[in-house]
């Protein structure tokens, strides 16, 4: 890779991108970044948070309640999964992830209704 | 030899996939109203689509990114929420006027009672998408649309008056909202946003690169080019068969009757039956659509050629589509009414997913070397400020006009 | 319709189901006409309106009923043809 943009690039370039496993399964988008840095000191990109429930914070204010019922509320683990900086290892068209999905709690709904679906014909 | 050939059957498919309900309403009905003087406006919609479509495809085979992924990334979360509501509404809407449509038409065949028909017509589309590969559905719809053609062949032996059927490519103004108001239907016929939304996300299925660019261009140009001439016939056929006669078309039935004005039965056959493959198709690339925006926007797997477990989420999506499809078309409501409902929407919407396509397309970042150039630019911004003229345009005119009634 | 039927351009299946929809279409326009509240001055007009949407709606009725009898299927459509030019000449004069 060419050297790194600079922060407000990274954060433009990344958020609402896709999200690639290790295997090509595409496994949800970069809904929300996280920072992290004390006062006076440079804010660095710590995680990629996935998922619904992190929808209604990106909402104008008045439309935070209904977002938060409809799409989620941002419990981590279930409608939110935060997925650690060094866990991405390309940034592309998509971001591409080092780990299978499952494994960073990625793409919950494919796996349930997989199994689901698998006992349908021809699935 | 090969991509000839490739390039041959896939331009086939676009000719006999590009007309759906929205043509077979809106067109006839333009013809029959003011005979040539809306082909200017198939002109210009096929134009509007060679352009979205090529652009569209082409950031697919650099970029990677289909139109819906294209929407989320440039537009961000709450624009392109908007966005995917309104396109999945208008996606659901064309596709339960297509499924109508196809119910139809199939009662004009066999005469079964319409609401036998409706569920026949639903029944068959999802058997025919669930256990049909994808090329081999493309091939059926598009190769059996081009049964269609026959209102070209039409249009030829109705001896119309070529002179001014010429004038007719020339935009003109008759000074009344309900010209307006169907040259904004025939407009938005040609550019339905689903058929483009298809078109990129099967760009991404194909593993379309960079070497892909060319065959996109002449794909979009020749495919599109042929499918306008289909359109823009049925136009001729309507103003020689129902102007004279102050027909108002309002059935579809009425539409085949152009094709057997001058091939009698078989014309008939030809047309009915071109009819139910298009809008079929139509049909089936509608519900993809809607399936393919709402996992692409979520970031969910997604694929027509996915094993169904695979892509679960993108499975179901389009089944409920059918499904809730099959549940308007069974309220009653006319297909004919819906089609202009859904075209009228479709033209109101077109802007939102354009701008995001046009904006990635002249994007150096994105595109490298293939952004577009300054002929690109121009034709991309030009149709952007149409598109936006007749998306403003569109409601107040099905106000004013009364869904083209007055 | 009526035409490619005497001429023999057309299916039995299409005349019926078409047929269908264009005699319910006349009703309709008759039943609305009829509870419409019309002005004094196209009164007479309305009414005539009225009558040809009820006899259209027959005529096509006919020809659905036995497309294959070639005499009546071409008094219909004569009188298709004649109620066509009138309708025309009616909606004109309003």
């Amino acid at each position: 890779m060419s050297d790194p943009p600079d922060l407000m690039d990274l954060a433009y370039r990344i958020l609402d991108d896709q999200l690639v496993d290790v295997d090509g399964r595409r496994c949800g988008r970069a809904d929300d970044i996280e920072f992290e840095g004390g006062l006076g000191e440079p804010p660095r990109l710590y995680a990629i948070i996935s998922g619904s429930g992190s929808w209604h914070r990106r909402f104008p204010r008045r439309l935070r309640g209904i977002g938060a019922r409809v799409f989620g509320n941002g419990v981590s683990g279930a409608d939110v999964i935060r997925v650690p900086w060094d866990q991405i290892d390309e940034i592309g068209a998509v971001l591409k992830l080092k780990a299978k999905a499952r494994e960073l709690g990625l793409g919950q709904g494919d796996y349930r209704e997989g199994e689901r679906v698998a006992h349908w014909p021809k699935s | 030899m090969k991509m000839v050939l490739g390039l041959a059957l896939g331009i086939l498919a676009a000719i006999g996939g590009f007309v759906d309900i929205g043509e077979l309403v809106f067109n006839i009905q333009a013809g029959a109203s003011f005979r040539y003087s809306l082909l200017w406006a198939v002109v210009l919609g096929v134009i509007a689509i060679i352009v979205y479509a090529e652009m569209s495809g082409r950031v697919a085979a650099v970029s990677g990114r289909p139109v819906f992924d294209v929407v989320r990334m440039r537009m961000g979360l709450n624009v392109g929420l908007v966005t995917l509501a309104a396109s999945l509404l208008i996606n659901l809407i064309t596709l339960a006027a297509e499924v109508g449509g196809a119910a139809l038409v199939l009662q004009l065949l066999l005469n079964f009672k319409v609401g036998t028909m409706i569920l026949l017509a639903a029944i068959a589309l999802v058997l025919i998408v669930y256990f049909v590969p994808f090329d081999g559905i493309e091939r059926i719809f598009g190769y059996m649309g081009c049964a269609l053609l026959i209102f070209v062949v039409a249009a030829v032996h109705l001896k119309p008056d070529w002179h001014q059927v010429a004038q007719g490519l020339v935009p003109s103004w008759s000074g009344s909202w309900l010209y307006a108001y169907f040259a904004v239907g025939v407009i938005g016929s040609a550019i339905a946003p689903y058929e483009v939304y298809f078109y990129s996300s099967g760009a991404i299925e194909d593993r379309w690169t960079v070497k892909d660019l060319n065959f996109n261009r002449v794909n979009v140009t020749l495919g599109f080019v042929l499918g306008g001439i289909l359109s823009a016939a049925l136009i001729i056929v309507s103003a020689e068969v129902f102007a004279p006669l102050h027909i108002s078309p309002g059935y579809l039935g009425t539409t085949a009757l152009g094709a057997e004005q001058a091939y009698g039965a078989i014309g008939l056959l030809l047309a009915l039956l071109g009819m139910l493959f298009a809008v079929g198709g139509a049909a089936v690339e509608c519900a993809f659509s809607g399936a393919y925006s709402l996992a692409q926007f979520a970031g969910w797997e997604w694929g027509k050629y996915r094993r169904k477990r695979d892509a679960p989420r993108f499975t179901l999506t389009w089944l409920i589509f059918f499904a809730l499809a099959f549940v308007i078309v069974e309220t009653g409501v006319d297909p004919v009414q819906l089609t202009e409902y859904a075209v009228i929407f479709s033209a109101v919407a077109l802007p939102l997913t354009y701008l995001p396509v046009l904006l990635i397309a002249r994007d150096p970042t994105y595109m490298g070397e293939h952004v577009n150039g300054i002929v690109g630019n121009v034709l991309g911004w030009a149709f952007f400020v149409i598109l936006l003229g007749v998306s403003l345009a569109a409601i107040p005119l099905m106000v004013i006009t009364n869904g083209g009634a007055s | 319709m009526a035409d490619d039927l005497v001429r023999q351009r057309t299916t039995t299946t299409f005349v019926r189901v078409h047929g269908d929809e264009l005699s319910a279409q006349a009703q309709h326009e008759a039943e609305k006409l009829n509870d419409d509240s019309i002005p004094n001055d196209l009164k007479a007009r309305a009414q005539d309106a009225i009558k040809l949407a009820s006899e259209i709606g027959g005529a096509i009725d006919e020809l659905r009923t036995s497309p294959q009898d070639r005499g009546q299927d071409r008094r219909d459509w004569a009188k298709l043809r004649q109620w066509s030019a009138e309708a025309y000449r009616l909606g004109n004069s309003i």
